[in-house]
């Protein structure tokens, strides 16, 4: 059912993209997310989880410096939803440019 | 506060998590303290980034499923005092039923079967109900009656009567606590069904 309305959180998507990217781990994904979303009032963890019962990301634990590292990568099922997501993405910001648009050419009349 | 103090706190407000819920989170928070140091930061600034215990925590457990949910629940029940939160099971079973059948067509099976489940237990325990109290009340009545106008068949028949009575009582409050649990029990199962409903959608989607 493809749908052009962005039916996915903002959090869930922001997550996809970044392993969209490749493998990567907890602190290193917060890092990323924090750039450009405020965590404050979510956190990572329960995203991931969610994620991974949702068979989008799959993680597994790996030695780094002498200790176990839990790293997270996108399914290859993920990896589609990762498509559609991005497909409706693509019409959101289309629509908001347009709109932003619009809002600017109308102070200029 | 320190790190330390940290996930022993965060350990603390994840107790009502399934034991391996539990260890996975604590191991996620774990892996961030030492990726920060090692990238530089100091406790304090983690701490900062990611807020605290008591909050993780409980964005953590609203995300787990059923259980802690229903363990929540549990120790919402003993803390509001049970009239309240029956009232509030009931409320939340019947939300969640709504939710459920909105939720899906497909949904309408799982649906189905938890209102009539439902229906059926409470015209059972009304039904229990009415005999357990109406019968003996009516017992002691005719009993008061035979009293009045055959003194020495009344105080036999008065003494069943209100034994009777007082074991519809107390069957009464057994039956209380019993709807009480169904209740309960009904909504989590709800609950649960909603939590698997979107679960599965979005595996289907990761699948197809």
């Amino acid at each position: 059912m493809a749908s052009d309305k962005f039916t996915y959180e903002l959090n869930d998507f922001c997550v996809m993209a970044i392993l969209s990217k490749g493998e990567s781990y907890g602190y290193q994904i917060n890092q990323e997310l924090l750039e450009v979303l405020d965590m404050s009032e979510s956190t990572l963890y329960p995203v991931l989880r969610k994620l991974e019962r949702q068979g989008i990301v799959q993680s597994y634990s790996a030695e780094h410096g002498g200790r176990l590292r839990r790293y997270c990568r996108l399914t290859p099922g993920g990896l589609r939803v990762f498509e559609e997501a991005k497909r409706q993405w693509r019409a959101l910001k289309e629509w908001v440019d347009n709109k932003l648009g619009e809002g600017s050419g109308n102070e200029q009349n | 506060m320190n790190r330390i103090d940290y996930m022993a706190a965060l350990d603390r407000n994840l107790m009502s998590l399934p034991e391996q819920e539990r260890r996975d989170a604590l191991e996620f928070y774990l892996n961030y303290f030492e990726d920060a140091a090692e990238s530089g930061k100091t406790e304090e600034q983690v701490i900062e980034e990611l807020g605290s215990p008591a909050h993780v925590a409980a964005k953590i457990m609203s995300e787990s499923s059923f259980r802690a949910k229903s363990a929540a629940s549990q120790q919402a029940f003993k803390q509001a005092g049970e009239k309240k939160s029956v009232f509030k099971g009931v409320q939340g079973t019947f939300l969640a039923i709504g939710a459920v059948i909105i939720a899906l067509p497909g949904a309408f099976i799982a649906g189905a079967v938890v209102i009539s489940l439902l229906i059926a237990a409470v015209s059972v325990l009304i039904a229990v109900g009415i005999i357990a109290v109406v019968v003996p009340l009516a017992l002691v009545v005719s009993a008061v009656l035979v009293f009045a106008t055959v003194p020495s068949f009344g105080p036999g028949a008065l003494g069943a009567g209100l034994m009777l009575l007082g074991g519809a009582l107390m069957s009464g409050t057994l039956l209380y606590l019993l709807a009480a649990l169904l209740v309960r029990g009904i909504s989590a199962l709800s609950t649960w069904i909603l939590k698997k409903i979107e679960d599965s959608r979005a595996k289907r989607r990761a699948a197809k």
